[in-house]
């Protein structure tokens, strides 16, 4: 691959011409650096280069990345998207492809399978390095919508023994093996809306022996995921597909080797029980839940947490965010999921009495929580903080669940002068009372923290008066603090951090060492 | 400290960290035959500097991660700055970044060629580019023909 690109441009003539307006500069370029820009567009675009002029006729055939979205261009067009595609790789000219990336909607007939088959044995045939096939069951909408078992496509028996494929994507299609699997190069596998069974997952885990990222969404079929290969580093668990199931249906996870793993999206009723993470370095927690409306069954999920918490005490590393749960009598209604957030939100973490915090005192060094800083949850964050005696650096992300960055209310150009400064006098009480000698914590917190990181301060919200306190708290007591760096993109005059600024200068320090930066 | 020489004769200092991104001077330092200026006759000077910017901005070194440490949203609003060119520069750049074989750049370039492609029809494609379409009336009916699937 990379030898086509180093066919150099012959030199130009020393004596250069001045460029004219109106040359045509592209053209000039040679061949394969056409075909590397061709390789950056989807199908439908690279083919229209073909009757550009003579020069662009059949350079599209050989585009490495052969990409095709039915949602792009097709919308009135549907039933011309699968002959679009066999026409274009029967004209297509190279021997060697870097990837076959099909996204389309989905609804089982023969000749559309039949379609399908032949695409997968030309992208094996001509040693693709990357397969992405993400189909979508035609109507089917939110991911909780469930509607019984549907047929997905089948993946053809011949892929299960690919010596160039590096990395397969697959969505809304059925993975089951017949035989061995034999992916020896495979390095990232991403399934999704699949039943798999326990035995198929160590099929492909056999045949992968360089897998090292393995992501299942929404994913159904087993109750135990055991991951002995050494290769693993990192696994991704979103969600599950079916929301049946009663609170006691238990998905457990065993994977000694991994280094990296992440938990999150919808669980419905199901318990994750973590059993062997121990060589765990960096974990993302972000569940969410559903239950029906009773106080006793909050409570048991907030051990699903306290437990999976405990088994994650060594983790040097720790993301997590605020887990909440969307109740049975929401499910009826046709919101959508962002405005049942938002009228139901209802803290797990809340819900943990200090006493099982005594427990969860870990070891680790680096901890980011996304957190909306309430009144109700400033514990939260105080009891996080609390067992994490070793913690070196924290990031508070006050961003909205979903972690995407919080909308301002309106364009705040002519409030420069006006920034609120709310200094919320309760709401440090309350948090100063967490770390006070009394506290049988209170000795260790905080002695290892060097850096704080805050994302998504905006000076107008309610919460600002919180997150000040915070940052008060913490310059008072962390010893060893070295930088507080708050970003708040929403700031737009330097005056206004200025002003804010000042009023962190005001606060006193433990630690001689620190500077809080605005950015 | 490598130097660079464009072919318009202005020279370009850089360190040696930043010289490694253009992995066609770290072949030659690696070859033992990187003398004390090397010449880059195919470049002219305006543009190397634009070069060297990028290459300044991207390196990849441990030393620099405290200092000026650029997160990735960071460089990514850096880089949608930095490919506002006019389209004589741009292909200037992605000629230079192909001889001197810098991968990112030549990729970003060329991502910015596509996305002027992409979406647009054959004929607004000849405007923005200035290609001249030298079919004769009866190929292009031909090619139009040919490719009907394709322009449905």
């Amino acid at each position: 691959m990379r030898t086509k690109r180093h066919c150099r441009y012959p030199p130009p003539p020393s004596d250069q011409t001045p460029r004219r307006i109106g040359e045509d500069r592209i053209s000039a370029l040679p061949d394969a650096l056409l075909i590397h820009i061709l390789s950056y567009l989807p199908g439908i675009d690279a083919v229209k280069t073909g009757v550009l002029s003579k020069r662009w006729s059949r350079l599209w055939t050989w585009t490495p990345n052969l990409v095709f979205d039915q949602l792009g261009e097709w919308d009135e067009k549907s039933n011309n998207f699968v002959p679009f595609i066999d026409a274009f790789l029967v004209l297509h000219s190279s021997p060697k492809i870097q990837k076959l990336a099909i996204d389309m909607d989905y609804k089982k007939r023969l000749h559309l399978d039949n379609s399908m088959d032949e695409w997968l044995r030309f992208a094996s045939g001509r040693a693709a390095e990357e397969l992405n096939l993400q189909l979508s069951e035609l109507g089917y909408v939110h991911s909780w919508d469930f509607r019984g078992n549907v047929e997905r496509y089948l993946l053809p028996s011949f892929i299960y023994s690919n010596n160039s494929m590096k990395r397969l994507d697959m969505s809304f299609i059925d993975v089951q093996p017949s035989d061995a699997v034999s992916w020896p190069i495979l390095q990232s596998l991403s399934i999704r809306s699949s039943l798999l069974t326990e035995s198929t997952i160590q099929k492909i885990l056999l045949g992968s022996p360089h897998l090292k990222i393995l992501e299942l969404n929404n994913c159904e079929g087993f109750d135990l995921l055991r991951i002995d290969s050494k290769s693993l580093k990192r696994l991704v668990i979103h969600g599950i597909w079916h929301p049946s199931g009663g609170i006691d249906d238990v998905l457990q996870i065993s994977a000694p080797y991994i280094l990296s793993l992440e938990i999150s999206g919808h669980f419905y009723k199901r318990r994750v029980q973590l059993l062997d993470v121990s060589s765990l370095v960096d974990v993302v927690i972000n569940l969410q839940v559903w239950v029906e409306d009773r106080r006793c069954v909050l409570v048991k999920y907030s051990n699903i947490l306290r437990e999976i918490l405990r088994k994650i005490r060594h983790v040097e590393k720790l993301n997590v965010g605020a887990c909440s749960m969307k109740a049975n009598s929401d499910i009826g209604n046709s919101c959508a999921p962002d405005v049942l957030e938002e009228k139901k939100k209802c803290k797990i973490l809340s819900m943990m009495k200090e006493i099982f915090w005594a427990f969860l005192v870990s070891g680790r060094k680096n901890l980011i929580l996304n957190v909306e800083p309430t009144r109700r949850n400033i514990s939260d964050i105080a009891c996080f903080l609390q067992t994490s005696p070793k913690l070196e650096s924290l990031q508070i992300n006050l961003a909205s669940f979903h972690g995407t960055s919080r909308k301002v209310v309106g364009p705040q150009k002519t409030s420069s002068s006006c920034l609120q400064l709310q200094f919320d006098p309760e709401s440090y009480a309350t948090l100063e009372s967490y770390w006070t000698p009394k506290n049988r914590f209170s000795k260790h917190m905080l002695a290892q923290l060097r850096t704080v990181e805050i994302v998504g301060f905006n000076k107008t919200h309610d919460s600002n008066g919180i997150v000040i306190a915070l940052v008060r708290s913490l310059l008072k007591h962390a010893k060893v603090l070295e930088k507080v760096a708050i970003c708040a993109p929403e700031i737009e005059y330097d005056s206004d951090n200025t002003l804010v600024a000042r009023k962190f200068l005001t606060f006193r320090r433990a630690s001689r060492k620190a500077l809080v930066q605005f950015s | 400290m490598i130097t660079l020489r464009s072919s318009d004769g202005e020279t370009f200092d850089l360190d040696e960290v930043v010289a490694v991104e253009l992995q066609t001077i770290k072949n030659m330092m690696e070859d033992g035959c990187a003398e004390s200026v090397i010449p880059v006759p195919n470049v002219e000077g305006k543009i190397l500097a634009k070069v060297i910017e990028y290459c300044k901005k991207h390196v990849k070194s441990t030393v620099k991660a405290e200092e000026h440490a650029l997160s990735d949203a960071d460089l990514k609003a850096w880089d949608s700055d930095f490919i506002k060119l006019d389209q004589a520069t741009l292909f200037d750049l992605i000629m230079a970044a192909n001889y001197l074989d810098i991968k990112s750049l030549l990729d970003l370039l060329c991502q910015t060629v596509a996305n002027m492609i992409k979406g647009k029809s054959p004929e607004e494609i000849r405007q923005i580019f200035n290609i001249k379409n030298d079919f004769t009336p009866e190929e292009e009916q031909e090619i139009r023909r040919e490719n009907q699937w394709a322009f449905q």
